[in-house]
């Protein structure tokens, strides 16, 4: 009940502007999740106030998916979505009600269109104090990007599984819909933010503004920082060769390890939703966490080369829980964009392997053995034996689970001299922030990185700072 | 390995565990190789399968169970020395070189083996098996993976949907 994550992405980067679209939609294949993930707010609402609960509304009640625009420029219009909250949450909350009250719950409601802000600024402009403009200066989308199927990034979550843990009448009212969340891009960045707990010091979009030249896109997103119907989701970036990757629980361990029976039932649910009976469910889960593990010791080539085999493998690939790209040599930061595009399902465990520094932060109050921030957290990881160029920070995606109690496998511990991670904090330390400084961000990075984050429930804060100048 | 209806165990300085094989054969083996499984281990742990109880694995059968056992008892001593780190280069390489012959099995075989393995939760054997899988798959096309893997002939449709395939995910094919 109480890891409600914060979450927070930030990217800011000098290139021009990607082109993104979001489209919210609503999860309407499954009531009855929005209800348990009500619930579950409605009690962590008591402890963490009202905009917890409204992020989480907004998890229970959306779906992110691609813009499905039949021109290719539409495809690669840029995602100008933002969702802005200011430190007075109970505000927020009630013009965001607001503004959502007149969508019906199947509708899809556009996030954040270039073109379209006059909507969703009408919508919210309350709530907003400087709308600046939305600027999709060009439209570079790679091709491979265009001939992507059109789907919705984050699937529609399973059924929760039969014994709800709260008692139905604890169920707040929810709102009919959910809204649009207002687009508002400033020049130069692009800012994505996970508002499951605003804390006032990180949320100042204002800092970001500052900051960027370009565009400015700052995507309302959303996660699950329930525990016991998030999935165990750990993204693990790989530094050098390895040294500073963590382990990510993988599927069956996060079966074992995870300490609550909520992500075997939702992995049953999730098999038994699509594969039938139970029997066939746990075969089929089986199956797939196989081939899970066949695949992370493949070339993400040889991986997407198994999707030609025949239909029943056309898309088996998409929908395993792991990304392993840590032995996907010389693959560009457009092959990943397509590939995590491609992706029917949440990744759970992400790996990438980068070239460049990369400067890994920790929150600066949590460990007390620290003489400054930047030594104690900071690493700067050196380059893979990759040919320096091959891939950069592009979908920077860091996530950090937070060192509960109950999943301690899953810290993130890297092996260097300096650490990244913190030691295990008390349930209701700060939340957990992660900042890489120095990275390039590619492109179209920001929809793979929209794509992952949006499938990737535990990732709590990133930061991603471009410092060089654009390739 | 098999050793039908070996009764109970236990006498002598290792404790023994029967497991019973989803054909209701048993199997006799030291606790400590079959604590190499995930799944047992708790049980073991626990006391069970001792004796003539036997702990019933409905999901193997004799022939992958004692093919499963076969790599345990080879691990057990290594994983028992925690990762080995005492172990000399000629330990390592003779498990190495066990390996390797272990999985160069008949295809069911291996594929029966992959799935106890993961029942099991015996993590060495899945990487083992997964790896092998892999290196079946690796730096092949869709047509030679199908061969690998015993896929029937592609139809002309199939054939046509593979080339559309290529086309498609050209970059993938570099």
């Amino acid at each position: 009940m109480t890891q409600i994550h914060h979450r927070r992405v930030e990217l800011v980067h000098l290139s021009p502007p990607p082109f993104l679209h979001a489209r919210s939609a609503v999860a309407s294949s499954s009531p009855s999740r929005c209800l348990e993930l009500a619930q579950t707010q409605h009690q962590s609402s008591r402890r963490l106030g009202g905009e917890a609960m409204t992020a989480l509304e907004l998890q229970a009640r959306r779906s992110y998916s691609s813009r499905d625009s039949g021109a290719g420029d539409g495809r690669a219009a840029a995602d100008l979505g933002r969702w802005r909250r200011g430190c007075g949450g109970a505000a927020d909350d009630e013009s965001w009600r607001q503004g959502c009250s007149g969508s019906s719950k199947e509708e899809t409601t556009e996030l954040a269109v270039v073109g379209a802000g006059a909507r969703a600024e009408g919508e919210a402009g309350e709530r907003r104090t400087p709308p600046p403009v939305v600027t999709p200066a060009s439209s570079r989308c790679c091709p491979r990007l265009l001939s992507c199927p059109r789907r919705p990034l984050l699937p529609s979550p399973p059924p929760p599984p039969k014994s709800s843990r709260l008692p139905l009448s604890a169920a707040p009212t929810i709102p009919s819909a959910m809204d649009a969340s207002p687009a508002v891009a400033t020049s130069s960045c692009f800012a994505a933010r996970c508002p499951a707990i605003p804390s006032a010091a990180d949320v100042s979009p204002a800092t970001v503004a500052s900051s960027h030249r370009h565009s400015c896109l700052l995507l309302p997103l959303w996660t699950s920082p329930i525990a016991a119907t998030a999935t165990p989701a750990v993204i693990v970036a790989s530094f050098g060769a390895g040294r500073l990757s963590c382990q990510a629980p993988r599927f069956p361990s996060a079966r074992r390890f995870g300490g609550n029976g909520g992500v075997a039932a939702e992995q049953e649910a999730a098999a038994h939703g699509s594969g039938g009976g139970g029997g066939c469910g746990r075969a089929r889960l089986s199956l797939l966490e196989v081939l899970d593990n066949i695949f992370s010791r493949l070339h993400i080539y040889d991986v997407v080369r198994t999707s030609a085999l025949s239909r029943a493998w056309r898309r088996r690939w998409e929908s395993l829980p792991t990304v392993d790209l840590s032995r996907s040599h010389g693959i560009s930061a457009s092959d990943v964009d397509a590939l995590l595009l491609r992706r029917s399902a949440p990744v759970r465990a992400f790996r990438l392997v980068f070239t460049g520094h990369l400067l890994v932060r920790g929150p600066p109050s949590t460990t007390g053995s620290s003489t400054s921030p930047a030594a104690a957290y900071g690493i700067c990881a050196s380059s893979f034996p990759h040919p320096p160029g091959t891939i950069e920070l592009h979908s920077s995606v860091f996530s950090v689970p937070r060192a509960h109690k109950a999943q301690p496998r899953q810290l993130l511990h890297p092996a260097g001299p300096s650490r990244v991670c913190r030691a295990p904090e008390p349930e209701d330390a700060a939340p957990h922030k992660v900042s890489v400084q120095g990275a390039t961000i590619q492109d179209h990075g920001g929809r793979a990185l929209e794509a992952l984050i949006a499938a990737s429930p535990l990732l709590e804060e990133v930061d991603a700072l471009k410092s060089g100048a654009p390739r | 390995m098999a050793a039908p209806e070996s009764g109970d165990g236990n006498n002598g300085a290792a404790r023994m565990v029967t497991l019973i094989s989803s054909d209701n054969t048993r199997f006799e083996v030291e606790a400590a190789a079959a604590s190499l499984s995930q799944t047992l281990q708790l049980t073991i742990l626990d006391g069970g399968g001792g004796g003539g109880d036997g702990i019933p694995l409905p999901n193997v059968d004799s022939a992958t169970l004692s093919k499963v056992l076969e790599y345990c008892i080879k691990h057990a001593p290594a994983a028992a020395n925690g990762g080995a780190p005492n172990a000399t280069a000629v330990d390592r390489a003779e498990l190495e070189r066990f390996d390797n012959e272990f999985v160069n099995i008949d295809q069911s075989v291996l594929y029966s083996l992959i799935m106890a393995a993961h029942n099991l939760e015996i993590e060495g054997l899945q990487s083992l098996v997964a790896k092998k899988v892999a290196d079946m798959i690796k730096g092949k096309s869709p047509m030679e993976i199908r061969r690998t893997l015993g896929f029937p002939d592609p139809t002309p449709e199939e054939q046509a949907e593979m080339n559309a395939h290529m086309l498609e995910y050209g970059w993938a094919y570099e």
